[in-house]
């Protein structure tokens, strides 16, 4: 028999496991740290306010020979890159106004329904107040890549469309707007309820 | 005895601490930088609303139209117009005042949609110092031709 030979003592030091549970006790304490002063991040609020805007009023004119006002909606819709139309939002014409009719178009009624359009690219301000304002600084530094980003993933107004829909069977000239060309004003949907069909 | 010859810390342990600080840091910074841009619509309905101002004084003072509704309030200066012919003390006026409203964001990947639908907007005379609007106000629950409103200067 041999005397065993004399191990270094490395206390807490040496083997995997005491090592990855000194990392994970530096990740609790590195991560409740974050826990503690995110709301001071996440505080730091202001508001959005437009980069790019189109804004639009649209009318819609309606002419049907029925009683009551037919049903439809305006819808922004947004076309996919394959072509798959997705509708966002739908607005219901409810309040139209009627317009006076002339000669081979008396027998049919006609109203005129008003809408303000709004599509627009926000960027966040948040207010500048002493720490918060450094820390949205800091938050900024990588903002060169996102507002990149937003341009080219969001923006894209020639994607949207303006239309009008409806149950019914209607005629809409012209079929859609897109966003991306739409004028201030001008811009004006005719819809024919065509006769009695429904789809 | 409690000693030891090195600092508890150890180089690696400092060096581990350092960067998952930095990672989470960068990771912060990403997510609040993320959220800065969003696409926004707005859909709202226009509701076309007319009436007469008039006083049996004279002439009308300048005043503004206030209105209210779920969807918010503002303020309008017309378009309305006196009939000069007819009198100063009237005027015709017609407005189009927000009724229901339509909103959402796009932000990460998804639609956000707030749907605020308006019941009854509220319009109403600001009437300048002196002069009170009979009646008060107008409750509007659709388009309407005789939201008619008086000015009546008020007598010490």
């Amino acid at each position: 028999m041999t005397d065993p030979a004399p191990t270094k003592n490395t206390g807490t030091r040496g083997s995997l496991g005491i090592f990855l549970a000194r990392k994970a006790a530096i990740a609790f304490v590195i991560i409740s740290a974050y826990v503690i002063i995110a709301p001071v991040f996440l505080s730091s609020r202001g508001s959005y306010r437009p980069l790019e805007m189109v804004r639009a009023r649209v009318s819609v004119q309606v002419l049907h020979n029925s009683r009551e006002l037919p049903k439809a909606y305006l819808c922004l819709v947004q076309v996919q890159e394959d072509g798959t139309e997705h509708m966002v939002a739908r607005i219901p014409l409810r309040y139209g106004h009627p317009l006076p009719l002339t000669g081979e178009q008396a027998e049919q009624r006609a109203h005129s329904f008003s809408f303000d359009v709004w599509y627009s690219l926000d960027m966040f301000h948040e207010r500048g107040q002493g720490t918060q304002d450094i820390l949205d600084k800091l938050s900024h530094r990588l903002d060169v890549v996102h507002k990149r980003r937003a341009y080219s993933q969001l923006w894209h107004p020639e994607r949207y469309r303006l239309q009008v829909t409806s149950p019914l069977n209607i005629r809409s000239e012209p079929p859609y707007y897109q966003v991306s060309k739409l004028d201030f004003e001008g811009n004006d949907f005719v819809v024919t309820v065509l006769e009695g069909t429904q789809r | 005895m409690w000693h030891r010859k090195r600092f508890f810390i150890t180089k690696s342990d400092l060096l581990f601490a350092v960067l998952l600080a930095l990672a989470i840091w960068l990771g912060f910074c990403w997510y609040i930088g993320s959220t800065n841009y969003r696409l926004t619509y707005r859909l709202e309905e226009q509701i076309l609303v007319s009436g007469v101002v008039r006083t049996t004084e004279p002439s009308l003072p300048e005043f503004n139209f206030a209105y209210s509704s779920n969807t918010g309030s503002g303020e309008r200066g017309g378009p309305y117009y006196s009939d000069r012919e007819r009198s100063p003390s009237v005027a015709d006026y017609e407005l189009m005042l927000p009724g229901a409203r339509v909103h959402g964001y796009y932000r990460s990947g998804e639609w956000e949609q707030d749907d605020r639908v308006s019941g009854e907007i509220n319009l109403s005379i600001e009437a300048p110092a002196g002069w009170r609007a009979e009646p008060p106000d107008h409750t509007i629950s659709g388009p309407r031709s005789d939201a008619d409103f008086d000015l009546i200067r008020e007598t010490q």
